[in-house]
């Protein structure tokens, strides 16, 4: 499906500034109301073919990742993914679709087409929030963020954008009851003083809208780092809204991911818990656990996708298409990360010397050896410290240049 | 002796704690939107309190 411009007859898509449709041509912006009904209308003048129910022309199979250079995720690679084929309703080229695409551009003339509902199967979402961050806008957002980090290479501050991709996420939103009864223990004071106590508590609670990707094709840890969307930007479900983007339909059946969002539930609430309880090092000891889904919903969440390369290796940066949140793990300037270990560590060695000197000012051998490992003790904390942070870094950047995410994004066809 | 000890721990603390705090300026500067939905973000009142019970000394259940 196509929303034309009743002006000039150019494709209309929907713009993230205004939150109108927009004719890609003149310009002139359109009302949710007037579209409808003109759509209304050309359904009723009765288009030919394809175009009027959305049936695909022909069904083939073809290997997943077709048009790719070598497939870096080899998981997926034996996978065969059906193929739709549509006919451009500008040009009349052939557009091929996998069985999830819903929206996306024709790959010789550019014209965004809507395929929505194909014969009717596919299961329509109630709610969408729409993009509010338009790709200006989202391109901008990162060039900003990148060109504060200290660490960040001068290449990649300064990337050359190979893609960017607008795309409406499959979310899944789980409404659920949560109870439970817990015995506890934690930790106390410090020292000599230190003590473990025992702890019961018993409480309900209730969660809206915990979100779940319904995409098997992006990491879910990938569309929970967009999170949070602001599920008061719900609007009620319409295709209009994904003119100029692509799209997917879900692939995974909420029914398979119940479990994923009960568990999501059971740890958000055992940390709620927790927090009631003061002390360090909770564990729960015996628990209780009742949790209950009470409804689950289908909507469709907007984020950004732009991938560049650093070093042969593509890097895809995603954005919340409603917030703006960015998420992004980058390599970092080796030579900067050394100069800095080095002064600093040079600094902090003056004090530390003069710390060791006085604590090892003491008279007899054992309160020396004391000393010794109280010191050696200090340094062990300092690296348990560091070793942990360099560690998230360095899965946020695997995260980042994850080839599956490459790949989410590389497979759409147009657009450019 | 103990000057020389001194200067030895002196140096892997200083130096632990220098790559901790670099460590964390790595992390801000490079490891961007790190987070997830939390509780807050799914539920204005996560959780309504049953009964709570300190320094108990054994199961209740
Ligand atoms: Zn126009
Ligand atoms: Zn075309």
């Amino acid at each position: 499906m196509i929303y034309d411009c009743s002006g000039c007859g150019a494709a209309l898509t929907f713009d993230p500034d205004s939150g109108k449709m927009k004719c890609s041509s003149c310009g002139k912006l359109y009302e949710s109301y007037e579209l409808e009904h003109f759509n209304r209308e050309e359904e009723a003048s009765a288009l030919s073919g394809n175009r009027e129910t959305g049936m695909p022309d022909r069904k083939i199979s073809y290997p997943q990742g077709r048009g790719g250079s070598v497939r870096e995720n080899a998981e997926s690679f034996d996978e065969q993914m059906e193929c739709y084929v549509y006919i451009c309703t500008a040009c009349g080229a052939e557009i091929y679709v996998n069985d999830v695409e819903v929206s996306t551009f024709c790959a010789y003339c550019g014209q965004p087409n809507v395929i929505f509902d194909r014969a009717g199967s596919a299961r329509r979402p109630q709610y969408v929030i729409p993009f509010s961050v338009s790709q200006d806008q989202a391109v901008s957002l990162i060039r900003k963020r990148l060109s504060k980090g200290f660490f960040i290479p001068k290449e990649i501050r300064d990337f050359e954008i190979e893609r960017v991709r607008g795309i409406y996420i499959p979310f899944w939103l789980y409404d659920i009851h949560c109870y439970d009864r817990e015995y506890l223990k934690g930790v106390v004071g410090s020292g000599k003083y230190k003590r473990t106590y025992h702890y019961y508590r018993e409480a309900e609670g209730d969660f809206r809208r915990i979100t779940v990707d319904a995409s098997i094709r992006l990491a879910d840890e990938s569309s929970q780092r967009l999170e949070p969307y602001d599920v008061s930007g719900l609007k009620e479900f319409r295709m209009e809204y994904l003119s100029g983007f692509y799209a997917d339909n879900c692939d995974a059946m909420a029914s398979l991911l119940n479990d994923d969002a009960l568990y999501r539930a059971k740890r958000m609430f055992e940390a709620e818990i927790a927090k009631t309880v003061k002390a360090q090092d909770i564990q729960i000891i015996k628990q209780d656990p009742k949790h209950e889904i009470q409804k689950t919903e289908y909507a469709m969440f907007p984020a950004w996708f732009l991938t560049f390369r650093y070093q042969e290796l593509p890097y895809t940066v995603l954005v919340n298409g409603q917030t703006g949140k960015l998420v992004a793990g980058l390599p970092y300037d080796k030579k900067k990360m050394h100069a800095c270990t080095g002064i600093l560590g040079s600094l902090f060695s003056v004090g530390g010397i003069a710390f060791s000197y006085a604590m090892m000012q003491s008279e007899g051998g054992w309160e020396l050896v004391k000393a010794i490992i109280a010191l050696f003790v200090l340094g062990a904390f300092a690296l348990t410290i560091g070793l942990p942070i360099m560690d998230g870094v360095k899965t946020s950047t695997e995260l980042t240049s994850l080839a599956q995410t490459n790949n989410y994004v590389k497979d759409r066809q147009g657009g450019d | 002796m103990i000057l020389f000890l001194a200067i030895i721990f002196g140096c892997f603390i200083g130096f632990a704690v220098g790559f901790a705090v670099t460590a964390f300026l790595l992390s801000r500067s490079n490891d961007i939107g790190n987070s997830k939905g939390t509780a807050e973000d799914f539920s204005d009142t996560p959780i309504r309190m049953l009964d709570a019970r300190n320094k108990i000394s054994k199961s209740p259940f």
